[in-house]
């Protein structure tokens, strides 16, 4: 029977490699594909993917022991390596556009009831990793303000979960 | 009712959206910690906002990218006995030095000979970059030489534009952004390109673009037409 990823988990804080090799195995595709998602292109994800998973064995000892934060982890992380890559902030202007097709959130009931401006500002922020300082710029707000924007926002999603 | 200090919800949300300063994750790290209501307030954000972390779809992983991390894993921590399947290109310069390895392979058994011929032998200092476009099969071979500062780059199942001009761009790791390094001349009918450089190219820092621009090429700081190809600069 296939292990679970928390069982793999607990199993990685050991140095178990054969549990680096499961946990890739469940989440391969998914880490890519964000990967993609960021960078638009597969030699630049492939790296990034290399980078997220030799830092989940740095830090394999404070990984979070639950699946659902586990993958939030993974996901943050390919967001951080993949933003501090030098190629990104070349290929963020591609993805700016992905802005312009807003996803439909099905697991958010909330998301419809938000303005696409705060939409985009939420999905900048989180998915696309857009400084805070940008989206000031962008919003003609100062960085502050648009971080207590998001945290009202967050809180306004959380309430309909 | 919500009695969780507004500061610690700031707090929370710069480290739910990973745009914490240093300064405050050090003490968002010490919260973490020590504090079970701003853990609970992450891992309720966390929980919020994880359907957006569904929007990208999965996508199969290229094959070789496990044993690439096993041996980044084994280079950091090296094991008591030898894994089987130890790649040691990634030793030695990660997936950049075995992916090109392999496409140099590849194209020297496909009989392409992408390389120009007066560098079938290069010198130690030269560098290469192997740029791809998304989605598609085709590859452009940029093979820098420092001493005649240009680059010669060569097509492989694509052609050049038919609108417009490329453009190539460096983004030098921690430069404030890309340097436009000049318009493509058109490529012969060998596919073949050459293109003298002011500027000098490093393996370790730098990667490199190809744009679509209008003729004459961008006239912003930056690329104005959609990024075509990028590669990172290797040594040979």
């Amino acid at each position: 029977m296939e292990q679970s990823l928390a069982l793999d988990l607990r199993a990685l804080k050991t140095g178990n490699r054969e549990a680096m090799r499961s946990i890739y195995a469940k989440s391969g595709a998914r880490v890519f594909g964000l990967a993609r998602h960021h960078l638009g292109q597969d030699q630049l994800a492939r790296e990034c993917v290399e980078q997220v998973y030799s830092r989940a064995w740095k830090e394999r000892e404070t990984l979070p022991e639950g699946e659902a934060s586990f993958l939030v982890w993974l996901s943050k992380t390919v967001r951080d390596v993949a933003t501090t890559m030098p190629a990104y902030r070349l290929l963020a202007k591609d993805a700016q556009t992905h802005a312009a097709e807003l996803p439909l959130i099905n697991d958010i009931p909330a998301w419809r009831l938000l303005s696409e401006a705060n939409q985009s500002l939420l999905y900048k922020a989180y998915v696309e990793g857009v400084p805070l300082e940008e989206l000031a710029v962008q919003r003609n707000m100062d960085a502050n303000e648009v971080l207590h924007l998001i945290t009202r926002l967050i809180t306004q999603l959380g309430e309909q979960r | 009712m919500n009695t969780i200090p507004e500061e610690l919800e700031l707090l929370a949300t710069a480290h739910v959206i990973g745009q914490a300063t240093p300064e405050q994750q050090a003490e968002i790290d010490q919260l973490l910690a020590t504090d079970p209501v701003f853990r609970a307030l992450v891992e309720d954000m966390e929980a919020t906002l994880a359907p957006l972390n569904n929007v990208a779809p999965d996508v199969e992983p290229p094959a070789g990218l496990l044993n690439d991390i096993m041996a980044e894993i084994d280079a950091i921590d090296p094991p008591g006995a030898t894994i089987a399947n130890d790649n040691s290109a990634s030793r030695t310069g990660g997936w950049k030095i075995a992916t090109l390895a392999a496409s140099l392979i590849a194209m020297v058994s496909t009989g392409l000979h992408l390389l120009p011929p007066e560098q079938s032998s290069a010198p130690a200092d030269q560098l290469i970059a192997l740029m791809s476009q998304e989605g598609q099969s085709g590859l452009v071979v940029i093979v820098y030489d420092p001493d005649a500062q240009k680059v010669v780059a060569r097509l492989s199942g694509v052609s050049g534009p038919e609108n417009g001009v490329w453009e190539l761009w460096r983004i030098r790791e921690g430069g404030a952004g890309p340097e436009s390094l000049g318009v493509m001349p058109r490529p012969d009918e060998s596919g073949r390109v050459e293109l003298s450089l002011g500027e000098a190219l490093s393996a370790q820092t730098d990667t490199l673009a190809i744009s679509l621009e209008p003729d004459g090429g961008s006239i912003e700081a930056g690329p104005s037409g959609p990024v075509l190809f990028v590669g990172g600069v290797a040594e040979v």
